[in-house]
């Protein structure tokens, strides 16, 4: 007897991604840790066929408005491409990549999969798996999905219908933002430069400003745009986008996508100094997290991409549909992503095998250098994926960065589009 | 590792440093990546549109054969019109819409080709001379409207500044020569469109930004 294949419908933001993803803009990002000891591909492969077996509703493949389970084998590989390759999601039997590179495990997810909350919730079991085959006894400390449980059908659930009212509210167009222009670099490859430092200097920066880690990583990085990118003719504002956690505010424990998107304005007077960028950055952030905000988005973004009309159009196009959307609500009103994953919170027992974590997330063709954070085990990772040659805002961001925090930063990069050290 | 001073960071698995490009002075310690390879190392093939090709061959090619048996003795070359509409259509895509050159040029070719369309038409419709008497000054003061407009909205270098006061000071000429070469029969349309031009050109000389003046006195020296 033929056993029918799971399927899995879309999540709400899920329904965007593949209609939008492409060479230049690959929604795919990337969760790594960099171990203390060299990886073992062998118990890397058992751990990774443990954990999708925990994890079955990420065992799966992209059909048409749905997700499928594949049935098929699935094989960790050895790193080779640069970072956030694309999926072609209608070829491809997998939908996330596990990869291996010396001391580092990395998953790479496609967005319509789960967000970075979920990804990291997939790392830390494979994590588990993987210490646990290597002969490691760590207690979970109730932070890890185990292997040995029963997936729940609340982990793959769409958070956003669930807290969705049913209200409708009007979509508003922000005005256009600065972009980051730059030459492309070559083949189409994505460059990455982590910097790694510890989290106690960069907190007791951003205390002396009165600001969060978060706040005040924007605010340095809306300054770092404006003494490097900007120039006379441009006075569009700086806009940053932050993904936000709707998990804070809306109980769930899905592993599928329940975030927001929150566009923190910086205007290019106020991104002229550290201390007014700080500002704008704070009142925009904690004006637009508050619970009703988040409520509103939420509302926004169930109302359009739920709407009976969106839902009855032939699916040729609402891709077209969605790929407007996109591009005009979404790339035209932003300069930077800036992503901040925040702590793996792994357990005690994990961290003595953990040099640091890292997180990268996709670029796209308007907003060519993005950002994200992350940190374990008390060591920050600021990571930086970039399209293009230049360079300078990230010089400017940490060079800034060191000088404030009194800690050691260290650089490392993937050397993609970099020639004899020509930067 | 190694430390690089102009950026105050340490620097691994690379001896130069990959903010600044600057080597630093230690050893190469552990590399982190590999030495990746792009998402698609064969350059994809540009596609020649022979599909858009053929249909406008067989279409005009089936307007001419068409033509040519059924004008006799005093019809017109009809077909001629059909032609310059697809010849039109295959620059607007393949140059307006598709190419990367400056928005000046684009808007040239354009005004060029339209110009060309309207003597075609009116070459056929009996050759009553509107197109140079009235059609090509039109067309040279919507031109001339669209570039100030396009100066005036939008943020551009200073080359593509130059490029649409080059195209203005040009395409003003147009009509005044056709005035000249006893092309045009009436004189007032062609002048008021080279007045226009004029004047649109002054305007932008003295209210040019600051950038492109810069550029303008380093450059050119006045």
């Amino acid at each position: 007897m033929i056993r029918e294949r799971k399927r899995y419908p879309l999540d709400t933001a899920a329904k965007l991604f593949p209609s939008v993803s492409r060479p230049t803009n690959t929604s795919v990002f990337r969760l790594s840790v960099v171990l203390t000891e060299e990886v073992r591909p062998e118990a890397l492969q058992k751990a990774a066929e443990e954990t999708l077996r925990r994890y079955p509703y990420m065992a799966v493949r992209l059909r048409k408005n749905e997700l499928e389970e594949t049935g098929r084998p699935f094989a960790v590989v050895q790193e080779e491409k640069t970072p956030c390759a694309l999926f072609e999601p209608e070829k491809e039997e997998f939908l996330l990549r596990i990869l291996w590179y010396k001391r580092r495990i990395s998953v790479e997810i496609f967005h319509a999969l789960a967000d970075g909350t979920g990804g990291v919730m997939f790392l830390k079991t494979l994590l588990h798996c993987y210490f646990r085959t290597l002969g490691c006894t760590i207690d979970p400390e109730g932070k890890i999905l185990l292997p040995d449980e029963t997936p729940q059908e609340e982990e793959y659930e769409n958070s956003f219908l669930r807290y969705y009212d049913g209200t409708k509210t009007a979509v508003h167009k922000l005005p256009p933002a600065f972009k980051i222009k730059g030459e492309p670099l070559p083949d189409g490859g994505r460059n990455v430069i982590h910097g790694v430092f510890r989290l106690d200097g960069l907190k007791r920066a951003a205390k002396r400003q009165g600001a969060t880690v978060t706040e005040y990583l924007c605010a340095l990085m809306a300054f770092a745009i404006y003494r490097e990118c900007v120039n006379g003719l441009d006075d569009e504002p700086i806009v940053l986008s932050v993904p936000v956690n709707l998990r804070a505010v809306f109980p769930s424990c899905t592993v599928r996508n329940f975030f927001s998107i929150v566009n923190i304005t910086v205007s290019a007077e106020q991104a002229g100094s550290l201390r007014a960028a700080l500002d704008a950055v704070r009142r925009e952030l904690r004006g637009k997290t508050r619970p009703e905000k988040l409520r509103e988005a939420l509302r926004e973004s169930c109302g359009a991409m739920e709407h009976p009309v969106v839902r009855a159009v032939p699916q040729f196009m609402r891709d077209a549909g969605l790929r407007f959307v996109f591009a005009f609500f979404s790339e035209d009103v932003k300069t930077m992503t800036i992503s901040n994953v925040g702590a793996f919170d792994l357990p005690k027992g994990m961290l003595p095998y953990i040099d640091h974590a890292e997180s990268v997330v996709y670029p796209t063709e308007r907003s060519p250098i993005n950002c994200c954070l992350c940190s374990a085990g008390g060591k920050m990772t600021v990571s930086f994926i970039r399209t293009v040659q230049e360079t300078g805002p990230i010089r400017f961001f940490f060079r800034f960065l060191a000088r404030e925090t009194g800690e050691e930063i260290s650089v490392y990069t993937n050397d993609w589009g970099i020639l004899n050290g020509k930067v | 590792m190694g430390k690089c001073e102009y950026c105050g960071v340490t620097v691994r698995g690379s001896s130069a440093c990959p903010l600044c490009g600057r080597k630093v002075r230690a050893q190469r310690s552990e590399k982190m990546y590999p030495d990746g390879s792009a998402d698609s190392p064969k350059a994809k093939n540009k596609r020649l549109p022979f599909w858009q090709a053929a249909v406008t061959l067989s279409v005009v090619g089936a307007c001419a054969w068409v033509n040519l048996a059924t004008r006799g003795s005093t019809g017109g070359y009809w077909c001629l019109d059909i032609a310059a509409v697809f010849a039109y259509l295959w620059v607007l895509v393949l140059h307006t819409v598709k190419s990367s050159a400056q928005g000046s040029l684009k808007l040239s070719l354009q005004a060029l080709l339209v110009m060309v369309m309207l003597c075609v038409f009116d070459w056929n419709a009996g050759r009553g001379l509107w197109s140079v008497n009235f059609g090509i000054p039109i067309v040279c003061a919507g031109f001339i409207f669209l570039a100030t407009y396009i100066v005036v909205t939008r943020k551009m270098s200073w080359s593509g500044y130059i490029g649409y006061m080059a195209a203005v000071a040009l395409f003003g000429q147009i009509p005044v020569v056709s005035v000249m070469l006893g092309l045009a029969q009436i004189a007032w349309p062609g002048i008021a469109a080279a007045g226009y031009a004029v004047f649109t050109f002054l305007v932008m000389l003295m209210f040019a930004n600051g950038r492109y003046k810069n550029e303008r006195v380093r450059r050119l020296r006045f």
